[in-house]
């Protein structure tokens, strides 16, 4: 539940008409998911047509099946506490068991709201286990809600017995906002608890609203009446109870607490309700009276059957009440990590209090509901490995005490009596309630993990032996199995936290890499190799991650289609007219883009283009954007007459080339390259001003360099035919790399660059071919004198072979890469195979020929860095 | 309208800053009308509207119409609200984040929401479509359109510059959620074969060198 008071009562009703809307739509969907599910349709069909699938996506992680909806309603609706005897004439008609005769037992605040709503409509309880209950709380109408709608929580099937309590008051204190009005919410969880089955408890406690809450009200219950427990887990299930669920009881609210009917599951409820506050006991089970009219007869479904259609259940039902519940007031953080250890610990706990509990017969022969104190809390001893395996997924362990059962001779075998059609009328009441008080209770079960904090295999045989019921042995084991289990389950929540952390910093890192300057001008770019039939922005990504250098974009996405992101190959045709100016004062540079003529039809399916023109700088230092026109739909000619201006000192524009394409826009962002210009605005003499047309051009993918803007290297090489390392004459002799210096790198990082060379003979490009020099700090005229040999060739190899030499700049968490050389032959083979890297350029196969040839001497040349194509 | 005569119940949530449009470009989308004058929504509201979906894949409904109806959530942008409207993002199927493309505050916030989606939707990782709105006021325009789609890319969602105004983008963008929605149904249902219950945690694309996702690619947590 959230805070909502401060709205006024305007924005409180106007709230209320949208849920109200909302809730007839959930009623019409809802009538439409179930006709689905009677038709006989692919099961997967159905999940999707019926919206499963999104609720079995949220499940894990919300765990719950409440709807933001319903606890907006909850929340807005603060009234004042109906008595639970107000409550039971209301549900009279429908319940068969005991009345509530306390009257001073009080509903929370939120349920007489849902009681009072109409009940929306009636629903098939189609499944014993469904998704979170759909909120209608409305479907407090139980008898009318006799079907439980798809989504719901098979709790919700779990009879409601309200459970009469004279210590509402103390039910649920600390800290809980609501704490006057818990009791009764208690009251009736409690009642309703000991109705349910096992996994109906779970759902239960899946209900109440997680909040912050000393554990030390749980821990503080003195335990009272054993019996009462012990009746409580009588009535729920058939098998010998490991756990007991308990629920702190005020030790006045002794024995027989349980007058009006209520059954002790209940009690155990509300006393873990009232735990929440620290030195709270749970006082209205105390009203227990284990000669209360048994409800058992109501709550003995088929336990067993339950049980383990329960256990089957891979979802936790106890699903940490605390965390996802209310978003908005989470407790700031996932309770995942507290769950495992909350619930075997809570288990323990129980087993302790519990012990004076059990100290009655099993069969309950006390009713008070037992004032356990401290950690007790809600705990039951749960026979059902089921039951303690959700329970410990729960921060507030919610055990029913079979204590509490206030039956005396009260058996579970023997009180096998099932009124069938109360049950499932009963039921639908449990669910509806059970979704009210979920809203409701905030601060159920929050302190519970404080006390859960023993391990559980200890306890559980203390449990066990607890255990009014035989046949303990098999439980205890069940119950460690259980425990295990839960304990090994992986946090989902917390690991999903923990993506959500690490998503943004894997991102922030890849953002922070391509925040670098642009290394390379579009030439050096669009030297990337044209293979791709349809580069995709993702594959050209992926080739770019090999070259970092691409990546060193400021506005990587963008640039991205400088050398790709087109999706579909359109013949290029049409021009372009535009106009270009450069204004002293302000220092910006404009294009005005006037209009484009005959383009191509980029969408011939339906006959249109939507274009717009994209403009670039394409210096090899500036870090400029792009920009766009407007997108002019469904022509060949558009007209843009827009301005696309850049801030940009004249200097540095005399070196840049402006760079124009013409593109259709697509809905779905995958745009068609239509064209483009290019102007290289060293030729420009600033002053011209005229509206020009160009033709449009295809993409150009290898641009040729033009001029040396990548600075040159100074290098030397020998080749020794035989190696000097090896001892014994060889047949392999060895080449030696000397890389003395290099002048003009690129300063591609701003103003400075640390510079070393990476060198590696290809076609080996092990890690062991590699070599590099040391990094050269802050110069872009590196001197290194470092020499690199590498050994094992033939003669015959080193027409084979090609020395790639590479030049970086280092920067703290990346290497940008400046520029390269191939010396190598250059005869685009080796070893009979076609290689992209024997592309020595004139220069570099001259080189490498002059050294082949003065076998043993060193040959010496400056030759000019380019790009190179990387396969990594 | 809504009598259940349609095939699926689809639920989007429109969330932003206070004044960036997602009443308006809600109330577009809906009946394709525009008033100019700013009426903060009171905590929630939603809109409804029958379309129909064509899949155009290889699946077992290429071709045939859906007939979808749509739960438009209308979330109040204003802090006071934030508590209320955060507990309906579990229920929203996908979201429009919308933030105003003449107010760079607004852009920038974009972050604060999906971190809030991260945490409070119905899984980690859900479908999202970014809207910078209020396109037609581009005079006013204070955030770049390369900035906004960076940061879209970044998150790896598709964006739209739209107007509520003159309806520029307003379906386009709704659409393209509704196509991420279907899609990622359809590949939830086909891995239902894996037993109920295995949690199979969908993350990130494990190839973090190409990290920035493809947009309209969600990815399913079943």
């Amino acid at each position: 539940m959230i805070d909502l008071t401060y709205l006024t009562e305007e924005e409180k009703e106007m709230i209320m008409a949208v849920l109200k809307r909302d809730a007839d739509l959930k009623s019409k969907e809802d009538q439409r998911v179930k006709e689905l599910q009677k038709t006989s349709r692919d099961r997967n069909k159905i999940k999707y047509l019926t919206g499963e699938w999104f609720y079995e996506t949220k499940s894990q992680r919300h765990r719950d099946r409440i709807h933001g909806s319903d606890i907006i309603r909850a929340s807005i609706r603060q009234r004042k506490p109906v008595t639970i005897f107000e409550l039971s004439k209301v549900w009279a008609e429908n319940l068969t068991f005991g009345k509530i005769g306390n009257p001073d037992v009080f509903i929370p605040p939120e349920l007489p709201g849902l009681i009072e709503e109409p009940p929306a409509q009636s629903e098939t309880q189609s499944r014993e286990y469904a998704g979170s209950p759909e909120s209608q709380p409305d479907g407090l109408k139980p008898a009318v809600q006799a079907q439980a709608k798809q989504r719901q929580n098979p709790f919700n099937n779990t009879p409601l017995s309200p459970v009469s309590s004279d210590k509402t008051s103390r039910l649920v204190s600390n800290g809980a906002p609501q704490a006057e009005k818990a009791p009764a919410g208690v009251i009736y969880l409690y009642c309703v608890y000991t109705m349910l089955s096992p996994h109906h408890c779970c759902l239960f406690s899946e209900l109440l609203p997680s909040y912050e809450s000393p554990i030390d009200t749980l821990t503080n219950q003195t335990s009272e009446s054993s019996e009462t427990l012990q009746a409580t887990l009588n009535v729920l299930k058939p098998l010998p109870r490991k756990r007991v669920l308990r629920v702190s009881q005020d030790s006045s609210t002794e024995s027989n607490a349980c007058k009006q009917g209520a059954t002790p599951a209940p009690r155990s409820i509300l006393k873990q309700n009232s735990s929440s506050s620290s030195s709270d006991s749970l006082p209205p089970h105390s009203n227990y009276s284990p000669e209360a009219e048994p409800l058992s007869p109501l709550i003995l479904p088929d336990s067993p059957s339950l049980w383990s259609s329960f256990a089957d259940r891979k979802q936790v039902r106890f699903s940490a009440i605390i965390r996802g519940r209310n978003p908005a007031l989470q407790n700031g953080q996932e309770r995942g990590d507290l769950l495992d250890q909350d619930s075997i610990a809570l288990s323990d706990e129980e087993g302790q209090t519990d012990r004076s509990d059990t100290s009655g017969s099993s069969s309950s022969s006390n009713s008070s509901s037992s004032g356990d104190g401290s950690s007790d809390g809600l705990r039951g001893e749960c026979e059902s490995p089921v039951f303690s395996e959700t329970l410990q997924r729960t921060d507030p362990e919610l055990y029913i005490s079979p204590k509490s059962v206030p039956q005396d001779s009260y058996s579970w075998n023997s009180k096998l009596v099932i009124h069938e059609e109360v049950k499932s009328v009963i039921e639908v009441l449990t669910i509806s309630f059970y979704q009210c008080l979920r809203t409701i209770m905030p601060f159920l079960f929050t302190g519970f993990h404080d006390c859960l904090a023993e391990p559980p295999a200890s306890e559980v045989s203390h449990l066990h032996s607890t255990a009014p019921e035989t046949g303990k042995s098999e439980n205890t084991s069940a119950v460690r199995i259980m425990l295990k289990r839960a304990n090994s389950r992986p946090m989902s929540f917390s690991k999903s936290l923990e993506d959500i952390t690490t998503m943004p910093n894997r991102e922030e890192r890849m953002r922070t890499d391509q925040k670098s300057d642009l290394v390379l001008s579009v030439d050096d770019v669009s030297v990337v190799p044209s293979s791709p039939a349809s580069p995709n922005p993702e594959q050209m990504k992926r080739m770019s991650a090999s070259v970092p250098a691409f990546l060193q974009q400021e506005v990587s996405g963008s640039v991205m289609s400088i050398y790709s992101g087109d999706f579909s190959s359109v013949e290029v045709k049409g021009t372009i007219q535009f106009a270009m100016n450069y204004v002293e004062k302000l220092g910006e540079f404009h294009i005005f883009v006037v209009q484009c003529r005959d383009l191509a039809v980029a969408e011939p399916k339906r006959n249109r283009s939507d274009p717009y023109v994209k403009c670039y700088l394409l210096p090899d230092k500036a870090k400029l954007g792009k920009r766009k026109t407007s997108v002019k739909k469904k022509t060949l000619n558009p007209t843009f007459n827009e301005i696309l201006r850049y801030k940009i000192s004249s200097d540095t524009l005399r070196t840049a080339t402006l760079n124009l394409s013409v593109w259709h826009h697509d809905s779905f962002g995958r745009n068609s390259f239509l064209g483009e210009a290019d102007v290289d605005l060293r030729e420009w003499n600033f002053i011209d001003s005229q509206m020009k047309d160009y033709l449009l051009r295809p993409r150009v993918v290898s641009r040729p360099k033009t001029t040396d803007q990548k600075g040159d290297m100074r290098v030397a090489l020998r080749f020794l035919p035989q190696s000097t390392q090896s001892k014994r004459a060889s047949k392999t002799g060895e080449v030696q790399i000397c890389v003395r210096e290099c002048k003009n790198l690129p300063v591609v990082r701003g103003v400075i660059i640390d510079p070393f060379v990476k060198c590696t003979v290809l076609p080996d490009a092990s890690r062991k071919s590699r070599q590099k020099t040391r990094v050269a700090k802050k110069t872009a005229d590196p001197v290194f004198n470092h020499t690199m040999v590498y050994d094992g060739f033939k003669q015959e190899d080193l027409q084979e072979a090609c020395a790639e030499l590479t030049v970086w700049d280092h920067d703290r968490l990346n290497n940008h890469f400046l520029g390269g050389l191939r010396l190598g032959p250059g005869t685009g083979k080796s070893y009979g195979s076609e290689v992209d890297w024997m592309d020595s350029t004139t220069e570099e196969a001259t080189l490498w020929g002059r050294m082949l040839i003065s076998q043993g001497e060193w040959v010496e040349d400056v030759l000019p860095l380019r790009m190179l194509m990387m396969a990594k | 309208m809504s009598d259940g005569d349609y095939d699926y119940l689809i639920k989007f949530l429109a969330l932003g800053d206070s004044g960036v449009g997602k009443t308006s470009f809600l109330y577009q989308y809906t009946d394709a009308k525009f008033n100019s004058k700013f009426i903060t929504t009171v905590g929630i509201d939603f809109r409804e509207r029958r379309v129909v979906y064509k899949s155009n894949g290889p699946d077992g409904t290429a071709g045939r119409g859906q007939r979808i109806h749509l739960q438009l959530w209308d979330t109040a942008g204003q802090e006071r609200f934030r508590s209320l409207t955060t507990a309906f993002f579990r229920d929203a199927m996908g979201f429009l984040l919308l933030f105003d493309l003449t107010n760079e505050q607004s852009f920038l916030n974009v972050r604060n929401w999906m971190s809030q989606l991260q945490m409070h939707a119905y899984c980690e990782n859900p479908d999202i479509v970014l809207c910078g709105n209020k396109s037609d006021l581009e005079d006013q325009r204070a955030v770049k359109e390369s900035e906004a789609r960076e940061l879209a890319e970044k998150y790896g969602i598709p964006y739209f510059e739209t107007s509520a105004a003159n309806g520029e983008n307003v379906s386009q963008a709704v659409d393209v959620l509704l196509d991420l929605i279907m899609k990622r149904m359809e590949r939830c249902v086909d891995k239902s074969w894996i037993p109920d219950g295995t949690v199979r945690s969908n993350g990130h694309s494990t190839t973090d060198i190409t990290d920035t996702n493809e947009p309209e690619k969600g990815k399913c947590a079943c």
